[in-house]
């Protein structure tokens, strides 16, 4: 029992015990964390999960993009069959809208506009600007 | 450019922590699978399956708090935060079922769902009940975690992590940072130890 604040209680920070699965920690301090968990159930079972979710992560990475395109391939698809056949022509464009639709929905950048917009609110005016000043900036560009 | 970020993650943070959009949706992407993965990992040691619904609504939580309570300048060690993330996660689901499931939160991981009789076999020198005596099960459930709280630290972890939690030698090494061989002899040493403490137990019990 080297530090009593962590077998007594006080759980390790998130960013912490990460440090100790990467190995990243002092002698003293992976003593530390070591003697917590070895006592506290949850921590030990928050740091096993991660543990072994980084580890199937790492193992499988390609994939979860897959199934977010598909919506734009046929909506490729569709329009480009709205020219063929002429007699569908407004069917086919409605299918494009709607697979669209669906494709716009499902990407990431969406959702992480809708996050930002969300900080905005929050974070007034200041936090307004910096972010439109930033957007001003052509993305794909600056990477 | 493009692949310094997409291997270290210290210039991508560093981004994020200006408010760069474009490096934060970088991060989002790179991220936003392995937050799937924690938290159906986390979720399914209670018996719990998420619907991707939930799932999503955690990720939109934990990426809205990085974001807006800028969490990543509290990060000291940059270079990889997969580990943090996975941490958040899963605590960030269990947070979020807690309210809903509030009955299947409170007992943890139990303990003979995740031990195979062969190994209880082995720990207790006097045999262990059959599969349908439930109160002899708790009992001896219970008399095995009092044996485990009494070892050192060091192998009470060891001792968890392989009972427990089910890891083989070398996942326990791998999480402890230690070789193989240590773990194994460690092991050892602590089962020793339980048999020696639970055989104590029974004598006193008669």
């Amino acid at each position: 029992m080297t530090d009593l604040k962590y077998a007594l209680g006080a759980h390790p920070k998130e960013s912490e015990l990460a440090d100790y699965l990467s190995n990243t920690l002092t002698n003293e301090r992976r003593k530390g964390v070591e003697d917590h968990i070895a006592c506290c159930d949850s921590c030990l079972e928050s740091a096993v999960s991660a543990h072994e979710s980084v580890k199937k992560f790492k193992k499988g990475k390609p994939g979860s993009m897959k199934r977010i395109n598909i919506f734009l391939l046929l909506a490729i698809i569709s329009f480009t069959l709205s020219f063929i056949f002429r007699d569908y022509f407004l069917q086919f464009l409605t299918a494009t809208i709607l697979l669209g639709a669906k494709w716009i929905s499902d990407a990431k950048s969406t959702k992480m506009l809708v996050m930002i917009y969300e900080a905005w609110k929050k974070g007034g005016e200041k936090e307004a600007s910096r972010i439109l000043s930033s957007l001003d900036k052509d993305p794909k560009n600056r990477l | 450019m493009e692949e310094c970020l997409q291997n270290n993650d210290r210039y991508l943070i560093e981004a994020c922590i200006n408010k760069d959009l474009a490096a934060w949706s970088v991060l989002v992407n790179k991220y936003s699978g392995l937050i799937y993965v924690s938290v159906e990992n986390r979720l399914k040691k209670y018996g719990l399956d998420a619907s991707s619904h939930d799932i999503e609504d955690i990720k939109q939580n934990i990426f809205s708090d990085i974001w807006t309570n800028g969490k990543l300048s509290h990060i000291v060690n940059r270079d990889d935060i997969s580990y943090w993330i996975a941490i958040l996660s899963g605590n960030a689901a269990i947070e979020h079922f807690r309210s809903r499931e509030a009955r299947l939160l409170n007992n943890a991981v139990s303990l003979s769902h995740t031990i195979d009789d062969k190994e209880l076999g082995e720990i207790f020198p006097s045999g262990i009940p059959g599969p349908n005596d439930e109160l002899a099960r708790a009992e001896m459930e219970e008399s095995l975690e009092l044996a485990i709280e009494s070892l050192p630290a060091s192998e009470k972890l060891i001792i968890k992590l392989y009972l427990i939690h089910g890891k083989k030698y070398h996942q326990i090494a791998e999480f402890l940072s230690l070789p193989t061989s240590t773990v194994s002899s460690h092991i050892k040493r602590a089962k020793e130890k339980l048999k020696e403490a639970l055989k104590d137990n029974m004598r006193g019990e008669i």
